[in-house]
C-alpha cells in the first residue's frame, strides 16, 4: 500500500494544551491510516483525547493548544505546516465533520439553507445558483428530510432532523473524509438508530472515507470496519472491528469489552476497572495504563510500550499483548 | 406526548420519596427505554441509583440532553467531589465511625441532598460530615475563582482599602493630632500657604483648606464601606426574596413582580438619592446604602435574578417536587435559594459599586454637606479651587477619584470572579 | 407582532402612570417646604400664604395630583412655576439631551460591541488586555471626575465648572458658542439641533435601507466604519442644505464634550458584557463548525459568533438603559450642558413640580420607548422571537 492510497495517514501525531499547571498531552505519539472509502471507529473514555484527534485533523484547535510534532497527510500533503489560509480552502473541501452536539450545532439566526450554501459558495463557488439548490435538494432527500423544510430555522428542527441536516451540510462540498463526533449520543435511541444506518448506508454509497469517534463501543462495531482504542491521549490498540471484539490484545480494550455501560439490572453486571483514568497533567512513568492493569510487570512501570503490528493489521502498544507473561 | 411517560415520573418520584428506591428505578429505566432522551428520567435517577458511579453516570446523561441543565451541573460537581472524597471520607469513617452503615448506603444518602433524613448518624459525625463537604466546595469555587487573575487583584484592593478602614483610628489615636488631621476641621498652622504639593509633611498634601488630604481620605473609607454594603445586602435580599416569590408562585404573582420591578428600574437612583438627601442632610450612610440597595434590588437585580429563577424553577426535578406535593418551603430553600445564591452575590457586588458612584455624586454636589466622603474632597477641590483662583489641586483630586475607580473596581472585579463561579456554561473553559 | 407591540405599548402606558404617581407623591412628601419657600425666602408669611393660593399650591396634595393627571391625559404640560409654559422650556433643552443621548448611545453601543468582539475574540492577546482593562476603569470612574478629565485634556484646563450645590446653580445655557455668529440668525440653537439630528436620522435611515438591498442584491457586506463614515458625510452634507453647517459645526465645537464623556463612561458596560456573551458562543459547536467550514475568520467571528452573542447584550440593554439615562443626566449637569438632566436639577432645587413630574414623564416615555425599539430589534435578529407567539411575556 503507497502513501497516496490513504485518504488520511497521521504519524506519530503529539498535541498538548498549555494550562496554567502545565502542558496536558491530549494527543500522544498517534499513528494511523484511513484507506479510501474506509470507515474506522475511535473508541475511548471521555477525556482520552479523541476528540483533540478530531480537531487536530481540521486544525481547530484552540489557542491554547499546540501540535508539536507528527504529520497529517491528507491525500498525500501534510497539512500541519499549512498556514491558516490554505488550510481554509482544505477544510470541509477535503475534510468535514459532524458535531456531537446535536442541538447546537446550527446557527439558531439563520435557516438551514443559507448555511449549506454558505460552505457552498466558499469551496464550490464555480456552481451556479440552480446547481447549488439542487445539490441542497438532493443532500436533503438523501438525509432523509424534507427539501422544502430547507428554508425554516433550526429551531423549528426536532434534534434527529438538526443532526440529519448537519450532515447535508457536512457531505455538501464532497469531501474526501468525513470525521463523526459522536454524532447520536444527544439523540433519543430510536433516532440513533435510523441516523446510524443512514450514516453507514451513505457512507457506502458515496464510497467515502470516515472517522467515527464515539465513547459506546457497539455503536462503533455497526459502523467501522477498523477500530482504535485510545486510552489517556494514545492509541493502544487498533485493528479490525472483528479482532478488536472477539481477539483484543490490549488489557484496556479487554476490560472495555467487558463492560459495557449497562444502567439497567445489577450492579455486579458492571465489570468496572479499578482506579481512574490517569491525570494528564502528570501522567504515570512507562505504559500509561500500569497502575490499572492486571497484567502489570517491572518493565511496564518503566518504559512506555512501542505501538507497533502484531499480526497482519493489528497494531497495539502493550508489552504483555494478551496478557501473556 | 405519551400519557405513560409523564405519569411514569410522577410514580417513580413518589416511590423514591417514600424509600422504595428499587420500584422508582424499575419505573424509570421502563420510562428511559421508551425514551432515552428523557431528561427528568435521567436525572431522577441519578437520585435514585445507589452507587456513585451510575449517579455520576446518569446526570451526566442529562447533561449530554441539555447542556445546560443547572440543577445536573450542581449535582455533577457535588457527586464528583463526593467521588473525590472516597479516600478521604473513607478515613473519615475509620476514624469516627464504629459500625456505621456501608459505605455505599452512606454516600447515597447523603447524596439525597439531605432530603431523607440522615438517619444512622450522630450529630457531630454528621456536622463534620457537612463541614468537611463545605469546605470541599468551598475550595472548588475557590480554584474557578482564582483562575481569574483579574478577581484576585479586585480581592486585594478591596483587601487594601479594609485596611484602610482600619488605619485611620489608629493613626489618630497614635500619631495623628487632631488639630491637624480632623478631616473637617483640621489645619496645619506651620504650613503657609494652603494647598501644599505632596510631601514629607503631608504624604498626599493639603487641601486648600489647610486639611491633610490623606487623613481624609482615610477617614471617608469606612462611611464608603458602610454605604456600599449596606445597599449590596439590601438588593441581594430584596431580589432574593422578589425573584424567589416570581419564580414560585409564578402566573399573577410573576407578572406583578415584573412589572414592578420594571417600574422600579425607572426610578433614576442619584435623582432619589438627591432628594432624600435634601429631606435627611445629616443621613446616615446607613439609611442611604438602604434606600439605594432597596432600589436597585426591586428593580434590576430582581429582573436579572427572576429569569435564572425562573429557569430552575422549570427544571424537571423542581417539577417532580411539585407534583410529589414536596412542600413550598422545601422547594424554596433546599432548592431554589441554594441555587441563586451565587447570582445575588454577583449582583451584591454591582450595587456596590452603583452605591458609592451614587453616594459621590449627591456629596459632589454639595448636596449632604456634613458626610465627608471622596465626593466631598472632589467638590471642595473644585468649589475652594473658584474661590481662592489658585486652580484646581490635582493632588487632592486625583488620589479621591483614584480611590472612587479603585475601590469600584475592585468589587467589580470581585464579580467578574463570582460570574465564573456562577454561571456553569463559562466554567467549561 | 403587532399585537405584541399594542400589548407592550399599553403595558408601558400603565408603567408609566405607576413610575409618575410613585414619583409625585415620594417628592412632596419627602422633599421639605415648597415652591414657595425656596423661591420667596423674604417673604413673611402672609405674602407666602397669597403666593400658594396663587400657584394652587394650598390645595390638598391630591387635588393637586388630579389635576396634573388631567392636564397630562389632554396633552397639556402647563406653566412652570415661574410662568413659563413647560412646553417652551422642552422645546429648548430636549433637543440637546437626545442630541447627546441618541446619537452618545448608538456610538457608545457600536464602539462596545465592536471592541467586545474584537477583545474576546483575541483574548490573550496584550492589546485586549489592555482595551479590557481601560474599559474597566473608565466603566467604574466617577462620573464627575471623568468629565473634568476630557474638559481638561481637550481644552487645555479650564471650562468645567462645578454646577449644582446650593447656589452654585448655573442657568442653562449655551456657553462658549461663538455670538457673532448667533446674533446673525433668528435660530436658537435647539432648534438648530433639531434640524441636525433630523438629517442625521433621515440620512440613517436612507443609508440603511440602501445598505438592505445592496446587501441583498450582492449577497456581501458592507463594512460597518464605512457605514457609518458614510451616514455622518450625509448628515453632514444635510446641514449644508439646511444653510445651517456653521451654526451646527459651532455647536459640535462644545457638544462632543458631554458627548465624548458620556461614550467613555458607557462603551465599558456594553464592551464588558459583550465579551462575556462572546465568551459563551465563542466556545458553541456552530462556531466551531463554522471553522470547519473554511469560512475565512473574520466571517466566523462577525456573522456567526458576534451575530449570537448580540441576543443577550440587546436584553441586557432594556435593564441598562435608565442607568444610562441617569448617566447623561449626571454629565449634563457636570459639564452644564444644558439639556433635560441639568433642567431636572434646576426645578429640582427650586421644588418646581410641574417641570419635575414633566421631566419626569419625559424620561419615562424616553426609556419605554427605546425598550420597544430594542424589543423590535431582537425581533428582527433573532428569528426564535420573531417566530414565537408575541401573546407571552418574554421579559
Amino acid at each position: 500500500m503507497t502513501v497516496s492510497e490513504n485518504v488520511l495517514d497521521v504519524k506519530n501525531l503529539v498535541m498538548h494544551y498549555r494550562t496554567r499547571k502545565g502542558p496536558v498531552y491530549a494527543v500522544d505519539n498517534v499513528t494511523f491510516h484511513v484507506g479510501k472509502g474506509e470507515a474506522i471507529g475511535l473508541v475511548g473514555e471521555s477525556g482520552c483525547g479523541k476528540t483533540s484527534i478530531a480537531l487536530s485533523l481540521l486544525k481547530l484547535l484552540p489557542t491554547n493548544a499546540d501540535i508539536l510534532n507528527g504529520e497529517i497527510r491528507i491525500m498525500g500533503d501534510d497539512i500541519v505546516p499549512l498556514p491558516e489560509k490554505k488550510m481554509n480552502k482544505r477544510r470541509w473541501r477535503d475534510i468535514s465533520m459532524v458535531f456531537q452536539s446535536a442541538m447546537n450545532s446550527l446557527n439558531p439566526v439563520f435557516t438551514v439553507e443559507d448555511q449549506i450554501l454558505e460552505a457552498m459558495l466558499e469551496h464550490v463557488p464555480h456552481l451556479s445558483e440552480e446547481e447549488m439548490n439542487e445539490k441542497i435538494d438532493s443532500l436533503f432527500d438523501l438525509v432523509g428530510l424534507d427539501p422544502s423544510l430547507k428554508t425554516q430555522y433550526p429551531h423549528q428542527y426536532s434534534g434527529g432532523m438538526r443532526q440529519r441536516a448537519v450532515i447535508a451540510m457536512a457531505l455538501s462540498c464532497d469531501p474526501d473524509l468525513i470525521i463523526a463526533d459522536e454524532p447520536t449520543t444527544a439523540l433519543d435511541v430510536i433516532v440513533q438508530d435510523s441516523i446510524l444506518k443512514q450514516i453507514r448506508d451513505i457512507q457506502k454509497e458515496l464510497n467515502m472515507a470516515m472517522i467515527y469517534i464515539s465513547h459506546d463501543i457497539a455503536v462503533i462495531a455497526e459502523v467501522s470496519e477498523r477500530v482504535g482504542v485510545m486510552y489517556a491521549g494514545k492509541l493502544v490498540e487498533m485493528s479490525s472491528t472483528e479482532n478488536i471484539f472477539h481477539n483484543p490484545i490490549h488489557p484496556y480494550t479487554m476490560a472495555l469489552m467487558s463492560c459495557f455501560p449497562s444502567i439497567v439490572g445489577e450492579k455486579t453486571e458492571l465489570v468496572t476497572l479499578p482506579g481512574e483514568p490517569p491525570d494528564l497533567l502528570a501522567p504515570p512513568p512507562g505504559c500509561r495504563f500500569h497502575p490499572r492493569c492486571p497484567y502489570v510487570t517491572e518493565i511496564c512501570k518503566e518504559q512506555d510500550p512501542d505501538y507497533k503490528e502484531h499480526t497482519q493489521g493489528h497494531y497495539a502498544a502493550c508489552w504483555h499483548p494478551g496478557g501473556e507473561k | 406526548m405519551d400519557p405513560i411517560p409523564s405519569n411514569h415520573l410522577e410514580k417513580a418520584y413518589n416511590y423514591y420519596r417514600n424509600g422504595q428506591l428499587s420500584r422508582a428505578s424499575q419505573l424509570l429505566v421502563e420510562l428511559i427505554k421508551h425514551d432515552p432522551g428523557h431528561e427528568e428520567a435521567w436525572y431522577l435517577l441519578s437520585y435514585v441509583l445507589k452507587d456513585l458511579d451510575r449517579q455520576i453516570y446518569a446526570v451526566q446523561r442529562v447533561l449530554r440532553i441539555n447542556p445546560l441543565n443547572q440543577k445536573a451541573s450542581i449535582r455533577l460537581r457535588k457527586l464528583s467531589v463526593l467521588r473525590e472524597e472516597e479516600d478521604a471520607g473513607e478515613t473519615l469513617s475509620s476514624e469516627t465511625a464504629e459500625g456505621s452503615p456501608p459505605q455505599v448506603t452512606r454516600y447515597t444518602e447523603w447524596t439525597r441532598d439531605q432530603q431523607i433524613t440522615d438517619h444512622g448518624f450522630s450529630h457531630t459525625q454528621r456536622l463534620k460530615f457537612r463541614a468537611h463537604n463545605f469546605w470541599r466546595r468551598f475550595k472548588m469555587n475557590w480554584n474557578i475563582f482564582a483562575q481569574s487573575r483579574l478577581a484576585i487583584l479586585g480581592l486585594i484592593l478591596v483587601f487594601i482599602f479594609g485596611l484602610l478602614t482600619i488605619a485611620y483610628p489608629i493613626l489618630r489615636n497614635t500619631v495623628w493630632a487632631s488639630s491637624v488631621y480632623d478631616p473637617i476641621t483640621g489645619f496645619d498652622m506651620k504650613v503657609f500657604p494652603h494647598p501644599v504639593p505632596p510631601g514629607s509633611r503631608h504624604l498626599l498634601g493639603t487641601d486648600t483648606l489647610g486639611r491633610d488630604v490623606l487623613s481624609r481620605l482615610l477617614a471617608a473609607t469606612p462611611h464608603t464601606f458602610v454605604i456600599g454594603l449596606t445597599a449590596a445586602v439590601a438588593t441581594a435580599i430584596v431580589g432574593t426574596l422578589l425573584s424567589m416569590a416570581a419564580a414560585y408562585f409564578q402566573g399573577n404573582v410573576d407578572t406583578a413582580i415584573t412589572n414592578l420591578a420594571d417600574v422600579f428600574i425607572m426610578l433614576p437612583a442619584p435623582v432619589m438619592m438627591v432628594i432624600i438627601g435634601t429631606r435627611f442632610r445629616e443621613i446616615s450612610p446607613f439609611v442611604l446604602g438602604l434606600f439605594y440597595g432597596v432600589l436597585t434590588g426591586a428593580g434590576g437585580t430582581t429582573l436579572v435574578m427572576r429569569a435564572q429563577a425562573i429557569q430552575i424553577v422549570s427544571k424537571p426535578f423542581m417539577e417532580a417536587a411539585q407534583i410529589a406535593g414536596g412542600g413550598g418551603r422545601h422547594i424554596i430553600f433546599k432548592h431554589l435559594l441554594p441555587s441563586l445564591l451565587p447570582l445575588a452575590a454577583l449582583q451584591m457586588m454591582v450595587a456596590v459599586t452603583g452605591a458609592v458612584v451614587a453616594d459621590g455624586f449627591i456629596s459632589f454636589f454639595g448636596i449632604t454637606r456634613t458626610i465627608s466622603n471622596w465626593g466631598t474632597i472632589i467638590y471642595d477641590a473644585f468649589i475652594y479651587a473658584g474661590i481662592s483662583g489658585t486652580g484646581v489641586p490635582w493632588y487632592s483630586l486625583v488620589p479621591a477619584a483614584m480611590c472612587f475607580s479603585l475601590f469600584a473596581l475592585g468589587f467589580y472585579l470581585i464579580s467578574r470572579g463570582l460570574h465564573r463561579v456562577a454561571s456553569p456554561e463559562l466554567r467549561r473553559r | 407582532m403587532t399585537r405584541y407591540l399594542i400589548r407592550q405599548f399599553t403595558i408601558s402606558l400603565i408603567k408609566l402612570f405607576v413610575f409618575l404617581t410613585f414619583m409625585f407623591f415620594f417628592i412632596q412628601i419627602v422633599m421639605p417646604g415648597d415652591f414657595v419657600d425656596q423661591f420667596a425666602m423674604g417673604c413673611d408669611a402672609a405674602c407666602r400664604e397669597e403666593m400658594r393660593v396663587q400657584l394652587g399650591l394650598d390645595l390638598p396634595l391630591w387635588n393637586r395630583y388630579f389635576h396634573w393627571l388631567g392636564q397630562v391625559v389632554r396633552l397639556d404640560f402647563g406653566e412652570s412655576m415661574f410662568g413659563e409654559p413647560i412646553l417652551d422650556i422642552f422645546k429648548r433643552v430636549i433637543p440637546p439631551t437626545l442630541l447627546v443621548f441618541v446619537i452618545g448611545t448608538v456610538l457608545a453601543f457600536m464602539i462596545g460591541l465592536w471592541l467586545g468582539k474584537v477583545t474576546s475574540w483575541r483574548e490573550r492577546g496584550i492589546g485586549s488586555r489592555l482595551i479590557t482593562l481601560g474599559g474597566l476603569v473608565l466603566f467604574t470612574s466617577f462620573p464627575p471626575w471623568l468629565t473634568y478629565l476630557v474638559t481638561y485634556l481637550v481644552t487645555k484646563g479650564g471650562v468645567f465648572q462645578v454646577v449644582g450645590g446650593r447656589g452654585g446653580l448655573r442657568g442653562p445655557n449655551f456657553t462658549g458658542l461663538d455670538r457673532l455668529l448667533w446674533q446673525k440668525v433668528e435660530l436658537s440653537p435647539s432648534e438648530v439641533i433639531i434640524t441636525m439630528m433630523i438629517c442625521v436620522v433621515i440620512s440613517a435611515l436612507f443609508l440603511f435601507l440602501l445598505k438592505f438591498i445592496y446587501e441583498r442584491l450582492t449577497k456581501s457586506k458592507v463594512p460597518t466604519l464605512m457605514f457609518v463614515f458614510l451616514i455622518g458625510l450625509w448628515a453632514v452634507s444635510g446641514w449644508q442644505m439646511w444653510g445651517i453647517d456653521d451654526l451646527a459645526f459651532d455647536i459640535m465645537t462644545i457638544a462632543y464634550i458631554p458627548m465624548v464623556t458620556y461614550i467613555l463612561l458607557a462603551f465599558g458596560e456594553f464592551m464588558l458584557i459583550m465579551q462575556a456573551s462572546m465568551r459563551d458562543v465563542k466556545n458553541s459547536e456552530y462556531v466551531q463548525i463554522a471553522r470547519a467550514k473554511g469560512l475565512p475568520e473574520s466571517t466566523v467571528r462577525d456573522q456567526h459568533a458576534a451575530r449570537n452573542a448580540l441576543l443577550p447584550v440587546l436584553s441586557r440593554l432594556v435593564i441598562s438603559l435608565p442607568y444610562l439615562i441617569t448617566g447623561v443626566v449626571i454629565i449634563e449637569s457636570s459639564v452644564g450642558w444644558p439639556g433635560l438632566g441639568t433642567n431636572l436639577w434646576n426645578a429640582l432645587y427650586w421644588q418646581n413640580m410641574p417641570v419635575v413630574m414633566n421631566t419626569l414623564l419625559i424620561v419615562g416615555i424616553i426609556s419605554l420607548g427605546a425598550r420597544l425599539i430594542i424589543d423590535v430589534i431582537a425581533a428582527y435578529l433573532d428569528p426564535r422571537i420573531r417566530y414565537q407567539d408575541f401573546q407571552t411575556n418574554h421579559t
